[in-house]
């Protein structure tokens, strides 16, 4: 048998794709990264679209990058530096807003201004929700259980996570399975009276899924915040200087520190097949290289339908593939502002340095959502705002300004067909610019240049199936050992050499790079470590 | 005279109480029950609500009850037959078309083959589904070995399914209903008749995740109805009440649970209206968890954390029933017994909608079924409308009752023309009217909220799923206990067992 090219190819070189490729480097293997794009980091990019601003084009904070891959990939030597997001800020229509910062006293004293009580249960409920955070963390630090299988080292683990469930008082439990069923807003209506504080806390629990804050299934999203480690500070949120690609382009230089060779505009074709097994991958034009394993960081579909083809698979698995559901629900729109914008709700900067929510109360969020469902975008939508240029003045020149929003409801299937999404891009910019202008006046004659992503532009640009920013919805269903389906959560595929690294294996979306690692890991024999 | 030892109390005169009741006197317990209402059955039991037309029980839903734990009580014995045949569930399509659903086979639909494969999984899930529905919850909180051992058998059955059913049970049980019945048929009548009948104890839609729990429940759990409804289970269960000695005493408002004052504190006696006071070593409450324990127990005896989770517990009505009497027979069409005149799923998720923004339905869906055999009257329908709020913006004035009622009778008038010529009478009842009638709070029909984290050892929560509550001697037992109150006879018997130490 001819030698080949390389020990691994990896398809995409999102952060997922990198890390997969970093740790496998750092192993000593012979490892190719290819990138469709001409900038490396899939949706965890900056891009400097017009002169001078650079957008942290659709990922635009970081929160759960597991802390042990920054260790193991030395990525803070390589370029990696979090600014912690200091603030929450929610203004409101009629004049009155809340800011939530991360000095928890400062915070009791804004939501006392609309519920006493709130004010005092806040600390409680941050408690409660760290001691579950901590116990959820291995979790995603892990390998999903296997719950079908009789082997017994399976059995012993999930015997271990009963009991890890089990070991706590009957409060813990109770609140750890509310999590699990309720919806956010249920879930915070136990703890809180204030929809001022309830409307932006819930809004965490639909991000990336196509479900309102009432539905049930979403209350456990609400952890995230709680999971967010930012030099192993908890519940922490950051930028990256210079924007979100430079996490990116440090697991890069750490890849290619241990090793690794990384090609941009270099677009795969197809993984290339023999006697059902992957053998390498062919691009665009035409060159074949080959590898005993390839890995991709692509969303399942466009592995397993794009670029390995329905032939080679089990019919079971397509059509396992084929309910999977993405259904993308958020747009992006990235401004370049001429000067710092003011919310007429409250003057000055300060609380302008973290995030901003557009959500003011909960008719809001589920009218939002209930618009979608019927197949268009929210005329009023649940925006989340971060000027970074504030904090990270590299990101615009002197004086000026950049403005990320991210936008849901803006779901993929709008009653004209998802392909339709182009003749509404303007529409929906529109709609977004409008929406935010009516808490600062004069927004529009600040604007300098709009860039405004669709679900579409999503999947077209970034390839991510139907917009979807998280590679599948992150349901309960398509979760742990369902993800991307029961018997192929473990980063193997049907397809012998064939290996997923990306969001759409366990544990999920979200800029963390726990599926690539965990991968690499599983490909190198090394779980436990 | 028995002892107070030998005395048990019951609080509810609903259909768990009654088969609470009768539980209890049957192991030779002397038995005493009281209800604030005057009509046995409560929403279950027969009601006039015109001359000479009654209705057998508010509910439409009647082939769930569980005969398996009431089949003890003999109530065969005292006059109760369950129909030869199931009944098949009609749905109405915008031009007229009825497809009709039974449990092996459909009539009128593309699905056949698609709905045949799909019954049978569903059927596959049954012996598992029942076995869950019709034995007590887990000791969750604090496993003791025989727990940990049912447990291990329910986790055996999952197991036993083969690993292809069990992972499949285990991807769509947290799913929307929406997303499950659109992996399975084409036929948007047909999602929509099976996803109906979820709803009714829900302030959610279709599309909301976990409704698949409560329709697979639903659909493995069905059996045959009682002939005569629900009213004929009250009737034997009455008649059996009165066989074993069951004291019987309506329109008597419970008014306090006392306790012992001694060190380890246990139910002591139950306060009525008018200051009587009962002696009882054992009292089953199959009122709702708030009523009981945060409006009886004398205060101070339920520790903070229980009664905070009670507190937490979800009772929002969802749902109107509107009672129709007619001058002649009704047909409906299709010569259907019960009818949806949903005819998409998203009917459905749009009068659910509704109730977000506490509004009413603009194009009420109607869950219709003819009594007209069963009434001594010449036609009578009873109509349930998923979407009306019990917190109407507004209020609940005359003119949104009025304003109600047109848009009800608009959407009859659409699926049985011409009906509304013969209208003789009606009664219409708001969450708000079912509060007040018939003691349901929140004009909540199922005794809570019958979703995802209100289901099973969540039912009405962790501590209490068990029926036991913190206070030594008393029981909970109705609707708001596993299995709920739409699996009708469940809740009543568990907890009279659980009370009797079996």
């Amino acid at each position: 048998m001819a030698s080949h090219d390389y020990d691994a190819i990896i398809v995409g070189g999102g952060h997922n794709g990198l890390v997969c490729a970093a740790y496998l480097a750092k192993a000593g293997q012979r490892v190719l990264v290819l990138e469709r794009r001409h900038v490396l980091g899939g949706a965890a990019v900056s891009e400097e679209i017009h002169p001078g601003f650079t957008y942290s084009v659709c990922s635009y904070v970081v929160s759960l990058l597991r802390p042990w891959i920054i260790r193991d990939l030395e990525l803070s030597r390589f370029g990696l530096d979090l600014i912690p997001l200091e603030s929450s800020y929610l203004p409101l229509p009629d004049g009155r807003d809340l800011c939530r910062w991360s000095d928890g006293e400062l915070t009791r004293d804004e939501v006392s201004r609309f519920s006493r009580h709130d004010a005092e249960v806040m600390g409680e409920f941050s408690q409660a929700m760290s001691k579950i955070g901590r116990f959820v963390r291995p979790i995603i630090d892990s390998p999903a259980p296997e719950p079908a299988s009789f082997n017994p080292k399976e059995l012993m683990n999930l015997l271990r996570l009963g009991r890890h469930f089990g070991d706590a008082t009957v409060d813990q439990m109770e609140l750890r399975l509310k999590l699990l069923t309720m919806s956010a807003v249920d879930f915070l209506d136990e703890w809180f009276e204030s929809e001022v504080l309830k409307s932006p806390m819930s809004v965490s629990g639909i991000i990336g899924t196509f479900l309102g804050v009432r539905s049930p299934g979403t209350a456990y999203v609400l952890l995230h915040h709680y999971m967010g480690e930012i030099d192993g500070a908890f519940r922490s949120w950051g930028f990256q200087r210079g924007g979100t690609g430079g996490v990116s382009n440090a697991i890069a230089s750490s890849a290619r520190h241990f090793g690794a060779e990384i090609r941009t505009e270099a677009s795969v074709d197809h993984i290339m097949m023999q006697h059902g097994k992957a053998t390498g991958v062919v691009l665009e034009n035409g060159d074949e290289l080959s590898a005993k394993q390839v890995v991709s960081g692509c969303d399942p579909r466009r592995t397993f339908f794009g670029f390995v083809g329905q032939e080679h698979l089990p019919d079971e698995f397509s059509q396992s593939l084929q309910r999977y559901r993405f259904r993308g629900s958020s747009g992006k729109v990235n401004l370049a502002l001429d000067r710092l914008p003011e919310f007429s709700c409250r003057p000055g900067d300060a609380h302008l340095r973290g995030d901003i929510a557009i959500a003011p109360s909960i008719d809001y969020l589920e009218r939002a959502y209930d618009e979608a469902k019927y197949g268009t975008f929210s005329r009023r939508p649940y925006i989340n705002v971060v000027i970074p240029s504030l904090v990270d003045p590299s990101v615009a020149p002197a004086g000026k300004h950049v403005m990320s929003c991210f936008v849901q409801y803006a779901p993929y299937d709008i009653t004209e067909g998802a392909e339709n999404w182009p003749s509404k891009r303007e529409a929906f910019g529109e709609t977004v610019i409008d929406t935010l202008a009516e808490y600062i006046p004069g927004l529009r004659e600040m604007i300098l240049h709009k860039q405004v992503l669709t679900p579409w532009d999503i999947q077209e640009e970034f390839g991510l199936t139907e917009g979807n920013i998280f590679h599948g919805e992150l349901t309960l269903d398509q979760m742990a050992f369902q993800r991307p389906m029961s018997g192929w959560a473990r980063y193997r595929t049907p397809v012998r050499n064939l290996w997923l690294a990306s969001s759409g294996a366990h544990p999920g979306g979200g800029l963390m790079g726990a599926p690539g690692a965990l991968c690499a890991k599983a490909m190198l024999g090394t779980e436990g470590s | 005279m028995a002892t107070r030892s030998e005395r048990a109390v019951v609080l509810g005169a609903d259909i768990e109480g009654l088969a609470a009741a009768a539980t209890l006197a049957a192991a030779g317990k002397e038995v005493h029950l009281f209800d604030g209402l005057t009509n046995p059955g409560g929403a279950g039991g027969t009601l006039e609500f015109h001359p000479g037309h009654h209705v057998p029980g508010l509910f439409n839903e009647t082939a769930l009850v569980r005969r398996k734990l009431i089949a003890g009580l003999g109530l065969e014995q005292l006059g109760l037959k369950w129909k030869g045949r199931e009944s098949p569930l009609h749905v109405l399509r915008d031009n007229g078309e009825v497809l009709t659903i039974l449990r092996h086979s459909l009539a009128g639909g593309q699905d056949t083959g698609s709905y045949a494969r799909w019954r049978a999984w569903v059927d596959r899930m049954a012996p598992l589904v029942c076995e869950v529905l019709d034995d007590a919850p887990p000791e969750a909180a604090d496993p003791g070995v025989m727990d940990l051992f049912s447990l291990a058998r329910k986790g055996f059955k999952l197991r036993t399914l083969g690993e292809k059913d069990m992972m499949e049970l285990l991807r769509i049980v947290t799913m929307p209903a929406w997303d499950w019945m659109e992996e399975n048929f084409e036929d948007p009548a047909l999602r929509a008749g099976l996803v109906s009948l979820t709803l009714p104890g829900t302030v959610v839609g279709p599309r909301a995740a976990g409704t698949t729990a409560m329709l697979l429940m639903q659909e493995a759990g069905r059996g045959v109805e009682p002939e005569g409804g629900l009213a004929a289970v009250v009737s034997a269960l009455v008649a059996r009440c009165d066989q074993l000695g069951v004291q019987m005493q309506l329109g008597v408002q419970p008014e306090r649970i006392h306790a012992d004052s001694s060190a380890q504190p246990g139910v002591q006696s139950v306060e009525l209206s008018g200051g009587r006071r009962v002696d009882a070593g054992l009292v089953v409450s199959t009122l709702d968890p708030k009523r009981t324990l945060l409006e009886l127990v004398q205060p101070g005896l339920i520790p903070l954390h229980v009664e905070a989770e009670v507190e937490g517990w979800r009772m929002r009505g969802s749902s109107a029933v509107y009672l129709l009497a007619f001058s002649s027979a009704i047909e409906l069409p299709g010569g259907a017994e019960r009818l949806i005149t949903a005819s998409t799923p998203e009917e459905l998720e749009r009068a659910a909608d509704a109730l977000k923004y506490r509004q009413l339905p603009a194009s009420p869906w109607l869950d219709i079924r003819n009594w007209s055999r069963e009434s001594e009257g010449p036609g009578t329908l009873s109509i349930h409308v998923h979407g009306v709020p019990h917190e109407l913006d507004g209020g609940w004035t005359d003119a949104a009752r009025g304003d109600l009622r047109d848009r009800l009778l608009a959407a009859l008038e659409t699926a049985v023309p011409g009906a509304r010529e013969s209208l003789v009478g009606e009664r219409l009842l708001t969450p708000v009217d079912l509060e007040a009638e018939f003691g349901l709070r929140g004009g909540q029909l199922h005794g809570g909220e019958e979703v995802l984290d209100q289901l099973w050892v969540q039912r009405p929560a962790l501590s209490l799923c068990r029926y036991e509550t913190p206070l030594e001697g008393l029981f909970l037992g109705g609707a708001g206990c596993h299995p709920g109150g739409a699996f009708v006879g469940g809740a009543g018997v568990l907890a009279a067992r659980r009370a009797l130490g079996r």
